[in-house]
């Protein structure tokens, strides 16, 4: 059937049952569009001879039984509503209020239909299955473009705008930056005035532009004082409840006023090297007690806004957190800038670091998010000058929007490279006394047009004490001071690990049987020919699954554990011969502490969690210690593992005709946490199986991996321990 | 008699919807739509059951829309006119079937019976009275007048404040908890005292409830439904208990009770022998009287006859899906414009059908029971038995046999489990 037949049949369908109770489920496409979907729809059903009533979008409370007061209550024909039930609690919460519910579906007033996503329509027949067998038919929806064409065909568009709803709907946010909040004994009154002011004005201003994202960019105390902060909470709290935005869409980071100048003042001021910026950015341990400077900071935003956020002190990976508004992925970045902030004279000793920028890229590009946004305190020219540049240049790959504080100037640009480019805002101080000019930012972000509408706001001692400022964009007077900004588009390359699971994925399927291959292509949805398979469509089914990596049960599936090691050997020949730091020398008596400490590093940063839990194996993760091993160890690794509990180690470091001082050997146990799993028992037997490696290869050095699973994501530790035959060796616990 | 053929359009769209219910338009005893040969065998064996025991407690279990609430309703119509007293509680209707506990189920069955002994105009001793004046006093904390019509009111009161929300529920619940007033124990004083007009309760929407509750509420360890009042009574039960082999743990506790499980209309005869099957006159016609008592108050002419028959087919002996078919097929000829419904309006319908079934469970779940239907291993029953046979369904669909018919394969299938079970 052609959409417009469906439409037309819809339409019959509703006027014969006019005045008699019936349910008729629409299914649009996604739910970002299904305001839209629905006025469009009404639109055209008024055009048959009968009335439409809209009765808008339903709660997730109202069930069949509210229905049928509003059916009763407006008197029509036909009536029309939508249902967005928000995450998989609420919609499983509606579907039984629907199930529940149903008997009353018999008293409303006329017939009923109900526009649903295409995931709520899953739910639905999931979890409300009699609600189901009530519906005379599901209609699917035609797409927005094709139902806008058949709205203006028929003449229906609504007139408040011809061609406006095929238009994206922006998402909103609000851009903060340098509150300097202190209990001041003086200006207290002044501070008050302007704060409560940008409160009222965010209450006043909620129906018009109802915010979806918050973004604060530092300075939001004056010195990093716990006292200082009980106002920052204060204040951020009445902002969330005057706008309603949920703590999870408010995003912090900190700035150098909110770094605590007395704690630290021994730290190092600075980086010198790229290397030491390598060191101090991948390993937790070394900006240990530079985290501390941020302790105040931390106690207080993270009791408010969520515990397990980034608020800027994650680092890479860790720093970049995925927001779904209204359908669109909103990847946002919260960058620390203010490491090695100290003084007044932080200029040219600030400290990004390109591994934490590229940890972040990774993760963004792999969460295939459809915009990025990047949080920091300071400036790119404050930056030390041996990243300042490349900083730049992987933020204009990533990020589509930059934004940032600290001058406490409005400053705004759009940057285009032929790396791609992005827009930067700078906001204005949002307090800095009342003679000087307070402000902020409030945007409208449109990702598939690639459009950022800005529109500044400042402070005015007046009846409406914050005002639409016409200074920021004078030139742009006919579109009432705001100004568009284009986003260049970007091509965001998968981190190292997704491309060779990728690579694996395509190969596995490509060889599988056809079997295999036509369970792939239907688990994928793609149409497979009844006849043989042609290598042209087992090859675009390989790279379907390819793309589809993030799916853990697709992996689990369809690699295998040589091909899944492969990858992983692949992953960290890359990662860690690309410019990592030189190999760790046998000579060193240490080697195997540090050489341990440096894999428990790279497997806990890149691929635990990455790789579904289920899909590991021992045999795979000895592969890939092995691997990472050789690359991180001066000296030949061998994996001499054939079956588990063969009476060979799992892998050897070291030549059968070198010294036993240079030798070591490990042993490798995966431990899934099932109940009240022993794990004494378990590690008393492999150590007593260590010893007897020990002694049949010769080693001096002895290590055993135990890796957890089911135990969360904690992080890797080394614990020295003693033999049954009294042998010094290492026991390192990775949590995968 | 109407000239309008839009106005009979219109008319049969209703009748067919799956929401209408015949009996809620006929004046009295069940609505036009239930036809004896369809479940007369299972009607009988009820009522012979009802009418040896006066203490009966059967147990009523089908796929959905495959007559259940018909074939009770029926009964219920007959028992009234052999004089008996009947409290038909429409369990979906009363209260919310996902939340539903025995304190909803009792209060319903209470509402119901009150309302019929009013309408019989039997008088309830002094005794019961006192103690269903008492006990609704104290949970309404309101004065309630010792005569019926005050006591139904209070009990529908009540029963529409449990409605309202769950705090509202859980707070009743404790305390009648607190006031270690049984529910149950006031059900059964009201039918002790009605023993003379040999009460029967029908529980019709038990089947409704919710997996993990109809477990609790019939499997578990507290007291079965309706198992400690004195009466007889009829109780749907979900159809995924059915194939428990705890069903006879169940069967026990109902003191060996009677049960029938209703089977969709049969469409065809399976020949074990030779594995083939063979049309089945006997329901095909019970369906083609099922559709010609719905459109008989309108103009039975308008269907045209080979139109009826392909959506029997297309039906697979499902009424509520043969309903929801034709009435796709009166919308078809309406937009086509003709004046008849015909076989290619039906065509038409059914072809659209399959589409929205094919978007909504192609292709997660095919594979899956594919490969269990392949390999005929089962594990865990209940819920995953009912959308299992469902897509089962969907298979035997996709391969062309029919859409939406119990094909050999479920048949087989139960057959098995019932096996297994013994």
């Amino acid at each position: 059937m052609t959409p417009e037949a469906r439409i037309e049949e819809l339409s019959a369908r509703l006027s014969l049952a006019q005045g008699s109770p019936s349910l008729l489920v629409v299914v649009a496409e996604s739910e970002a569009t299904l305001d839209e979907a629905r006025t469009l729809l009404v639109g055209i059903l008024q055009r048959a001879p009968m009335r439409v009533e809209n009765l808008g979008a339903c709660g997730v409370d109202m069930g069949p039984a509210r229905w049928v007061e509003l059916t009763h209550e407006r008197a029509a024909d036909a009536y029309v509503l939508s249902a967005a039930p928000w995450g998989p609690f609420s919609g499983g919460a509606f579907a039984g209020l629907l199930n529940a519910e149903r008997e009353f579906l018999r008293r409303l007033a006329g017939p009923v239909l109900l526009v649903v996503s295409r995931d709520t329509e899953r739910i639905l027949r999931q979890k409300a299955p009699d609600f189901f067998t009530w519906a005379a038919r599901t209609y699917e929806l035609p797409a927005p473009a094709e139902l806008v064409a058949i709205a203006r065909k028929l003449g229906a568009l609504p007139d408040r705008a011809p061609g406006v709803p095929s238009e994206e709907p922006p998402i909103r946010f609000l851009h903060l930056s340098d509150l300097h909040l202190r209990p001041q004994r003086v200006k207290r009154y002044d501070q008050d005035r302007v704060l409560r002011g940008l409160v009222d004005f965010l209450a006043q201003e909620r129906p018009r532009f109802p915010l979806d994202l918050i973004f604060v960019t530092g300075d939001l105390a004056h010195s990093g004082k716990p006292e200082e902060f009980e106002l920052v909470i204060e204040l951020f709290q009445r902002i969330l409840d005057v706008t309603g935005v949920p703590p999870s869409h408010f995003f912090v980071v900190p700035g150098n006023h909110d770094v605590d100048r007395e704690v630290g003042r021994w730290l190092r001021r600075t980086l010198d090297k790229d290397e030491d910026a390598i060191t101090f950015f991948e390993d937790e341990h070394a900006r240990r007690f530079h985290a501390q400077k941020l302790e105040a900071y931390r106690t207080a935003l993270a009791p408010l806004l969520g515990e397990d956020r980034a608020l800027g002190l994650g680092v890479g990976a860790n720093a970049v957190e995925v927001v779904t508004v209204r359908g669109a992925r909103i990847a946002v970045a919260s960058f620390n800038s203010a490491f090695f902030a100290q003084g007044d004279d932080d200029h040219g000793k600030l400290w990004l670091g390109e591994p934490n920028v590229d940890r972040a890229g990774d993760r963004i590009a792999d969460e295939g998010a459809r915009a990025a946004i990047a949080l920091m305190h300071h400036p790119f020219e404050e930056l030390h000058e041996l990243e300042r540049d490349i900083i730049e240049h992987r933020f204009e790959r990533l990020f589509d929007l930059v934004l940032r504080g600290h001058m406490h100037q409005p400053k705004s640009r759009g940057i285009a490279s032929q790396r791609g480019g992005f827009v930067e805002l700078a906001a204005p101080s949002a307090y800095q006394g009342s003679p000087w000019p307070n402000g902020c930012l409030l945007g409208e972000l449109r990702p598939r047009s690639g459009k950022v509408r800005i529109t500044p706001y400042t402070y005015a001692s007046g009846a409406d004490p914050w005002v639409l400022d016409t200074k920021v964009f004078p030139d742009d007077a006919k579109d009432g001071y705001t100004h568009t900004f284009s986003v260049p588009e970007k091509k965001r390359t998968p981190s190292t690990l997704r491309r060779h699971l990728a690579q694996a994925t395509e190969e596995a399927v490509e060889a599988a049987p056809e079997a295999v291959q036509r369970q792939v292509a239907k688990v994928l949805g793609i149409e497979a020919p009844s006849s043989r398979m042609s290598k042209e469509v087992a090859k675009k089914v390989a790279r379907a699954a390819a793309a589809k990596v993030d799916d853990p049960a697709l992996l689990a599936n369809v690699v295998d554990e040589r091909r899944m090691s492969t990858a992983l050997s692949k992953t960290a020949a890359d990662e860690l011969e690309a410019g990592g730091p030189t190999r760790i020398p046998r000579s060193d008596p240490q080697f195997l502490e540090k050489a341990l400490g440096r894999v428990a590093e790279f497997i806990h940063r890149k691929v635990s969690g990455k790789v579904a839990k289920d899909a590991a194996r021992e045999e795979m993760l000895v592969q890939l210690i092995a691997a990472a091993l050789s690359h991180i160890v001066d000296g030949p690794v061998s994996v001499e593992r054939s079956f588990p509990d063969s009476p060979r180690p799992d892998i050897l470091i070291g030549n059968t005709n070198e010294a036993p001082a240079v030798r070591s050997v490990i042993g490798v146990r995966l431990l899934r946490k099932l109940g009240d799993w022993k794990l004494g028992d378990a590690l008393d037997n492999r150590l007593k199986q260590l010893d007897h490696y020990m002694e049949s290869s010769d080693a001096a050095h002895g290590a055993l991996v135990v890796i957890h699973t089911g135990e969360g994501d904690a992080v890797p530790r080394i614990e020295h321990a003693k033999t049954p035959a009294g042998r010094e060796v290492l026991v390192l616990h990775l949590f995968w | 008699m109407s000239p309008d053929p839009r106005a009979k359009f219109r008319a049969l769209t209703r009748v067919f919807d799956p929401i209408y219910r015949p009996y809620l338009d006929a004046d009295d005893g069940p609505g036009s739509s239930y036809v004896p040969e369809a479940h007369e065998h299972y009607r009988a064996e009820l009522e012979a059951a009802l009418d040896l025991n006066d203490n009966a407690k059967l147990l009523l279990a089908g796929q959905p829309g495959c007559g259940k609430t018909t074939l009770l309703l029926s009964i219920a119509h007959r028992l009234r006119r052999e004089g008996r007293l009947v409290a038909f509680v429409d369990l979906e209707a009363q209260t919310a079937v996902q939340d539903l506990g025995s304190l909803e189920m009792y209060l319903a069955a209470k509402a119901e019976l009150v309302a019929e002994v009013k309408k019989a105009g039997i008088s309830l001793s002094e005794k019961t009275t006192e103690m269903l004046r008492s006990a609704l006093e104290r949970l309404l904390t309101s004065p309630v007048a010792p005569d019926l019509d005050a006591l139904g009111a209070a009990l529908r009161r009540l029963l529409s404040t449990v409605r309202e929300s769950k705090l509202l529920r859980d707070e009743l619940r404790r305390q009648i908890k607190e006031s270690g007033f049984e529910p149950i124990d006031m059900l059964a004083g009201l039918l002790d005292d009605l023993e003379e007009h040999r009460p029967v309760v029908l529980l019709d929407g038990l089947d409704k409830l919710p997996p993990v509750q109809a477990r609790d509420a019939f499997l578990g360890d507290e007291k079965k439904p309706m198992v400690e009042a004195p009466g007889a009574a009829i109780l749907t039960i979900p159809i995924s208990l059915i194939y428990e082999p705890t069903f006879n743990v169940l069967s026990e506790r109902y003191n060996n009770a009677g049960s029938a499980v209703l089977p969709a209309v049969r469409l065809y005869d399976l020949n074990p022998h030779t594995n083939t099957r063979r049309r089945s006159e006997q329901g095909v016609s019970i369906m083609r009287r099922i559709v010609e008592a719905r459109v008989e108050p309108i103009d039975a002419r308008i269907v045209m006859p080979e139109a009826v028959e392909r959506a029997i087919v297309g039906s697979g002996g499902n009424i509520r899906e043969l309903a929801r078919l034709l009435q796709s097929s009166v919308v078809k000829a309406h937009v086509r414009r003709g004046t008849f419904i015909e076989e290619q309006d039906v065509a038409a319908a059914i072809a659209d059908q399959r589409e929205s079934f094919r978007r909504a469970y192609d292709p997660r779940f095919l594979s899956v029971l594919e490969r269990v239907r392949r390999e005929f291993r089962l594990e865990g029953q209940g819920d995953v038995t009912k959308q299992l046979l469902y897509g089962l369904w969907v298979i035997e669909y996709r391969n062309g046999i029919a859409w939406y018919s119990l094909p050999d394969p479920v048949e087989q299938l139960l057959r098995q489990m019932e096996s297994w079970a013994g």
